[in-house]
C-alpha cells in the first residue's frame, strides 16, 4: 500500500493537524467556563476543526505508522482534542481520552527495541483476551473474579470498543419471539393499531435486516423479574375482572403465575415510555385530521409462541390467533407516562383462546380446528381495548 | 520447570504470534466484511430517523439518560450484603411526591432531625406500632369525608382543620378518660410513655412533623402510605447497627445521607428519583458509549453524515486509502452501534470484531485499489529509474507482490483466537439449557414464526411433514443438536490440527448456511463465515484469487496487483533473475 503522503508532507500535515486541534482546544479553555452561554456556531466550528485536524494527523500516522515521534504527535493531538471538543460533545471527549491512551501506548511500544515491543504486545494481547473472558463468563451467575475484573477493570475498555457480548447464542435455550402492539386512542374516539415488527411491512431490504432490527428492539422489553408471584391484592383485583360480559378470562392452559409478567423498574420507567413517546410523536401514527391529537396509547407485549410438533401435526398454524400471548403493559400518555399504576389488569395476559360454545357437547377428539362451529374465539385484547386489532 | 522448557514456550509463543505471514486471507476477509458492512449500513438509510433520530424508538432523551446515568453497582469484595439502599416508592407519582417532600426538609441536619423527631421516635418500634404512629401524623393532617368508610387510593382525602388537630394533639398531654376514645385518638405506644416526662415533647414533635408535610391531601396520603408500608418491610440485619425495617432505613437516609448542600441534595435526589439508587453507593454512572448521533440530530445533517459514512465504507471495501478508511469505517460503524445498541443482533457483534482487527492488518495488500495504484506507480517509477540509472530494487519489490509481514500473521491469530472464544462460549452456554439436552432446541429455532421462514408455504409444509413422523422428527432434531454441540465445543480444539482443519471449515460453512437460511440470520451467518475464513491458509486464498482473476481476465494477463510474484510482468525481470 503506498502511503498517501510522502514523509515530508506527512510531517507537515501532522503538525498542521496538531496545531489546528490545539487552537480549538485553546478556544475551549477560554470559552468553556461553567457560566458561559453555549454558542452553537462556535461549537460547530470547533468540532469541524477537530475533525479536520484529526483526519490530518490520522493520515500522517498512516504514512509513518512505525515512527514513535509521529505517534507522539497523535497522542498530543488526542489530548488537545479533549478540550477542543465543546462540552456538549462529551462523547467526542471520550473518544479523545481513549485515543490519547491508545496513541501513548503505541508510542511507547514503537520506541522500545523489538524484543521488548513483542513482550509489550504479548501483554496487551493477554489483557485483551482476559477482557473477552470476563465478557464471556459475565451473564447470569458470574464467577466472583470475573465480575470484579469486568466491572472494575475492563468495563470502560470493553464498552468503548463494544466487545461486551458473551456469545451465548440461543442459550440456555431458544425461546419465542416478542412483538409489541400499540393501540392508539385519539381525542375524537378513533383508534388505530400499530404492530411492531410486522411482516412484510417492515421488510425493506432483501435480507430483511430492517425487520430483524425491529424484532431486536421489541425483544428488549423481554425481561422476567426474579420474583413475579402476584401479591394477594394483585391476584384479587385480577380475578374480579374475569366476570361480566366483557370479562377477561384467565388462560385455561397456562399456570396463573405465568400469566402475570410485571416489568422490572428500568424497563418500566425508561425503555417502555421511550417506545410510547416514539409512537406518539411519529408522523405516520398521527390522526388524518391534524387537529385531532393522540390521547393515550395502550401497550400489549405479545409473545408469539413456538408451536409444539404435536400441535403442528394436529393442524395448528404458526400464525393462528391463539399463538399470540398478549400481556397488557398499561395505558400511557403521549409523554410515555403510565396513566394508571393501579390498573388491575396491568402486566396480566389478555388471552386469545378458543372456548367451547355454551351448551354444546364437545367430544374428547374434537378440537377447535376439527369442529370450529362448536367453539368461540375469545379475543381478550379486543374486549380490553374496545378495538379490533386485526382490522386493517 | 527448566529453562529450556520456558524458552520453548517463549519460542512457540513467538512463532504463533510474531512469525511473518501472508496477507491474502486478510485481504479477502476485508472485501467480504466490507460488502456486508456496506449492506448493513445501506439498510439503515430508510430507518435513520427511526433508529437514530431525536424521536426514534430509542429517543435521544432515553439514550442520553442511559448513557449518562445507567447505574454500575460495585461487586462485593467481602461477605457483606450487596449495596443497600433506601427503598424509593415504586409508583412514579408517589416517588415524585416523596422526593419533593425530601427536598423541602431543612438543610441543616439537626433541624431536619428536630422536624421529623416524631418519626425518629417510632422508627425502632414494632411494625404495627410504627404504622400507628405514622397514621397518627396522617390523621393530624388529612381525613376521609364522613360518608366514606375507607380509602381506596390516594384520592378523596380532606384537610383536617386546625381546631381538630389541636384536639388530637391535646389528647397526647391530656388523654381522654374514656379508654375507647383514648385509643382512638392516641396511639398505644404513646400511651405507654411516661406522661409527665415525655408527653409535652411528643406533642411538640408530632406538631412539627405534621407541619413538614405538603399541603395537598393527596400528596400527604402518598407519603404516609409509603412510610407506613416501609415500616412493615423487615430489613436484613448483618450488624446490630443495621436498620431493622425499611422505615428505619429511610429515616437513617434522611438523617445521615441527605446532603445539607442544596445543589448536592438536588443532584442526589434527582438521580435517586430516576434510578432508585443513591449515586454515592455506585461504582460509576453511565456507559462508555460514544456516537456522533448523540450530537447531530438535524435530519438533513444526519443524512449528509450517513452518506459520508457509506462512502468511507465503500472505499474500505474497495481497498482505497485503506489505512485511513479502515479506522474511519470502524468509527462510523460504532457510531450506529453505540447510539442504539437495542437494535443490534449477533451480526453487529461479528461486524465489530472484523472491523476492529482489520484496522491493524495489512488488509489491502491484494484485491484492493491501493495495491493497483501502488503497482501502477511502481511500474512508472521503475521505468523512470531504469532510464535514469537509479536503484530499482524498491520498485521491483513492490511489483513482486505483498511481502509476508508480522502484522498479517498477528491479526490473523487475533481473529482465530477470538473465533475460538466465540464458539466455545456459544457451545458451553448451550449446555445449561434443557432443550439442548433433550434435543428439542433445534425445533425452537427452525419453527420460530418470527425468525424462521415459516411465512413461506413450502417451508411450513416441510415442517408439517416432518411432524407427521415422530421418529424422523426426533432423528432430525437429534442430528442437528449433536452436530451443533460437537462443532461449537470441538472446533476450538480441533481446528488447530492441520489435517482436520479443512473438514471443520466445511462443517462451519454448512452450519452457518443452515443458520442463515432456517433462522433468518443471513448476515450473521455471512459474518461468521468471514471470521472463520481466518483459518484458511493464505496460500490457498492466493491460489483462489489467482484462479478467480484468471477467469475474470478471460485469458488476458491479469493485473499485477493480484499476480503471484513469479508472474508479475516486470520489465527486465529476466535480467534481474540472471
Amino acid at each position: 500500500m503506498p502511503p498517501l503522503l510522502g514523509s515530508h508532507w506527512a510531517w507537515k500535515a501532522a503538525l498542521a493537524g496538531l496545531a489546528a486541534i490545539a487552537m480549538a482546544g485553546l478556544i475551549g479553555l477560554i470559552v468553556d467556563s461553567p457560566t458561559a452561554r453555549p454558542n452553537a456556531a462556535l461549537d460547530a466550528i470547533r468540532v469541524l476543526i477537530v475533525f479536520g485536524g484529526a483526519l490530518a494527523v490520522g493520515v500522517s500516522v498512516s504514512c509513518l505508522p512505525r515512527d514513535p515521534r509521529m505517534l507522539a504527535i497523535a497522542a498530543l493531538s488526542s489530548l488537545a482534542g479533549y478540550s477542543a471538543f465543546p462540552p456538549a460533545w462529551d462523547s467526542g471527549r471520550m473518544v479523545a481520552i481513549f485515543a490519547t491512551a491508545f496513541a501513548t501506548i503505541a508510542t511507547i511500544l514503537m520506541w522500545l527495541p523489538q524484543n521488548y515491543r513483542r513482550l509489550g504486545v504479548s501483554l496487551l494481547v493477554l489483557l485483551h483476551f482476559g477482557g473477552i473472558v470476563t465478557a464471556v463468563t459475565g451473564p447470569g451467575a458470574a464467577p466472583w473474579l470475573s465480575s470484579q475484573l469486568s466491572t472494575r477493570v475492563y468495563r470502560p475498555y470493553l464498552q468503548f470498543i463494544y466487545m461486551t457480548n458473551a456469545y451465548h447464542f440461543y442459550s440456555p435455550e431458544p425461546g419465542p419471539a416478542h412483538i409489541m402492539w400499540f393501540c392508539i386512542y385519539y381525542e375524537n374516539g378513533d383508534t388505530r393499531w400499530v404492530k411492531m415488527p410486522s411482516r412484510p411491512r417492515d421488510i425493506q431490504d432483501p435480507l430483511s435486516i430492517s425487520y430483524y432490527r425491529r424484532l431486536s428492539l421489541s425483544e428488549q422489553l423481554h425481561a422476567l423479574p426474579m420474583n413475579r408471584n402476584p401479591s394477594d391484592d394483585v391476584m384479587r383485583a385480577r380475578l374480579t375482572r374475569i366476570q361480566g360480559v366483557n370479562g377477561i378470562p384467565l388462560h385455561p392452559e397456562m399456570p396463573i403465575i405465568d400469566q402475570y409478567r410485571p416489568l422490572p423498574e428500568n424497563y418500566r420507567e425508561h425503555l417502555l415510555p421511550g417506545f410510547v413517546r416514539h409512537v406518539a410523536s411519529h408522523k405516520y401514527y398521527q390522526h388524518d385530521d391534524p387537529h385531532v391529537r393522540i390521547k393515550s396509547i395502550k401497550v400489549y407485549y405479545v409473545e408469539h409462541f413456538i408451536l409444539t410438533p404435536d400441535k403442528v401435526q394436529a393442524g395448528a398454524g404458526f400464525y393462528d390467533d391463539f399463538t399470540y400471548l398478549p400481556f397488557y403493559f398499561g395505558e400511557h400518555g403521549p409523554d410515555g407516562e403510565l396513566m394508571n399504576t393501579n390498573d388491575p389488569l396491568l402486566y396480566w395476559l389478555m388471552p386469545i383462546v378458543y372456548f367451547p360454545k355454551q351448551g354444546v357437547e364437545i367430544k374428547p377428539e374434537e378440537t377447535w380446528k376439527s369442529h370450529p362451529q362448536k367453539f368461540d374465539l375469545v379475543d381478550s385484547v379486543v374486549r380490553h381495548s374496545g378495538s379490533d386489532h386485526k382490522a386493517k | 520447570m527448566n529453562t529450556s522448557f520456558l524458552s520453548r514456550i517463549g519460542q512457540n509463543w513467538n512463532n504463533f504470534w510474531f512469525k511473518p505471514g501472508n496477507p491474502h486471507t486478510l485481504s479477502l476477509m476485508r472485501v467480504m466484511a466490507g460488502i456486508f458492512v456496506v449492506y448493513l449500513h445501506l439498510a439503515y438509510t430508510n430507518d435513520l430517523q427511526t433508529f437514530f433520530g431525536e424521536h426514534g424508538w430509542i429517543d435521544l432523551k432515553l439514550a442520553q439518560e442511559v448513557r449518562n446515568g445507567f447505574p454500575v453497582y460495585p461487586p462485593q469484595t467481602d461477605w457483606t450484603a450487596p449495596t443497600t439502599n433506601m427503598y424509593a416508592p415504586v409508583d412514579k407519582q408517589v416517588r415524585t411526591t416523596f422526593f419533593e417532600w425530601l427536598r423541602t426538609l431543612p438543610a441543616d441536619r439537626q433541624k431536619r432531625k428536630d422536624q421529623l423527631a416524631f418519626f425518629y421516635l417510632w422508627m425502632s418500634a414494632e411494625p404495627q406500632a410504627a404504622v400507628d404512629g405514622i397514621a397518627f401524623i396522617q390523621r393530624l393532617r388529612i381525613k376521609l369525608p364522613e360518608d366514606r368508610e375507607r380509602a381506596t387510593g390516594y384520592e378523596g382525602f380532606d384537610l383536617v382543620d386546625p381546631a381538630e388537630r389541636q384536639r388530637m394533639l391535646e389528647a397526647i398531654t391530656n388523654p381522654p378518660a374514656d379508654p375507647i376514645e383514648r385509643n382512638k385518638l392516641v396511639p398505644q405506644y404513646i400511651q405507654k410513655l411516661d406522661k409527665d416526662s415525655y408527653a409535652e415533647r411528643v406533642r411538640a414533635d408530632a406538631e412539627r412533623t405534621a407541619a413538614s408535610l405538603p399541603s395537598d391531601p393527596k400528596k400527604i396520603a402518598q407519603i404516609m402510605n409509603h412510610l407506613a408500608y416501609q415500616a412493615t418491610v423487615r430489613a436484613e440485619q448483618k450488624k446490630h447497627s443495621d436498620p431493622r425495617n425499611e422505615f428505619e432505613r429511610t429515616m437513617q437516609f434522611i438523617d445521615e445521607d441527605l446532603p445539607n448542600d442544596a445543589v448536592e441534595r438536588e443532584r442526589i435526589l434527582d438521580y435517586f428519583g430516576r434510578w432508585q439508587i443513591d449515586e454515592r453507593k455506585l461504582l460509576a454512572k453511565g456507559q462508555n458509549s460514544w456516537s456522533i448521533w448523540y450530537h447531530v440530530t438535524n435530519p438533513t445533517a444526519m443524512y449528509v453524515i450517513h452518506s459520508a459514512f457509506l462512502a468511507v465504507m465503500v472505499m474500505f471495501t474497495l481497498g482505497l486509502f485503506t489505512r485511513v478508511t479502515s479506522v474511519l469505517t470502524w468509527m462510523a460503524a460504532l457510531c450506529y452501534v453505540h447510539r442504539t445498541s437495542q437494535v443490534l443482533f449477533g451480526m453487529d457483534v461479528m461486524m465489530n470484531i472484523c472491523l476492529t482487527y482489520l484496522m491493524f492488518a495489512p488488509c489491502a495488500s491484494v484485491l484492493s485499489l491501493d495495491r493497483w495504484l501502488a503497482v501502477r506507480k511502481a511500474r512508472r517509477q521503475l521505468e523512470e529509474a531504469r532510464r535514469t540509472g537509479k536503484d530499482t530494487r524498491s520498485f521491483e519489490a513492490i511489483l513482486s507482490g505483498p511481502a509476508p509481514s508480522v502484522s498479517a500473521n498477528f491479526v490473523t491469530r487475533l481473529f482465530q483466537v477470538h473465533f475460538c472464544f466465540i464458539y466455545m462460549a456459544a457451545g458451553l452456554s448451550k449446555l445449561k439449557g434443557n432443550a439442548w439436552w433433550n434435543h428439542t432446541a433445534l425445533w425452537g429455532t427452525i419453527a420460530n414464526p418470527e425468525f424462521s421462514p415459516t411465512v413461506f408455504a413450502p417451508y411450513r409444509w416441510a415442517l408439517t411433514q416432518l411432524c407427521e413422523f415422530r421418529s424422523l422428527w426426533e432423528l432430525f432434531m437429534t442430528g442437528g443438536v449433536v452436530f451443533t454441540l460437537i462443532l461449537e465445543i470441538g472446533l476450538p480444539f480441533l481446528i488447530w490440527r492441520p489435517r482436520l482443519r479443512p473438514y471443520l471449515i466445511i462443517a462451519l460453512v454448512l452450519f452457518h448456511t443452515v443458520i442463515a437460511i432456517f433462522m433468518g440470520l443471513t448476515v450473521f451467518g455471512l459474518f461468521m463465515m468471514t471470521l472463520g475464513m481466518s483459518f484458511l491458509s493464505p496460500e490457498v486464498v492466493r491460489r483462489w484469487i489467482d484462479s478467480g482473476m484468471n477467469l475474470f481476465s478471460r485469458g488476458t494477463e491479469p493485473p499485477a496487483a493480484i499476480l503471484p510474484p513469479s508472474r508479475v510482468p516486470v520489465a527486465g525481470a529476466e535480467k534481474l533473475k540472471a
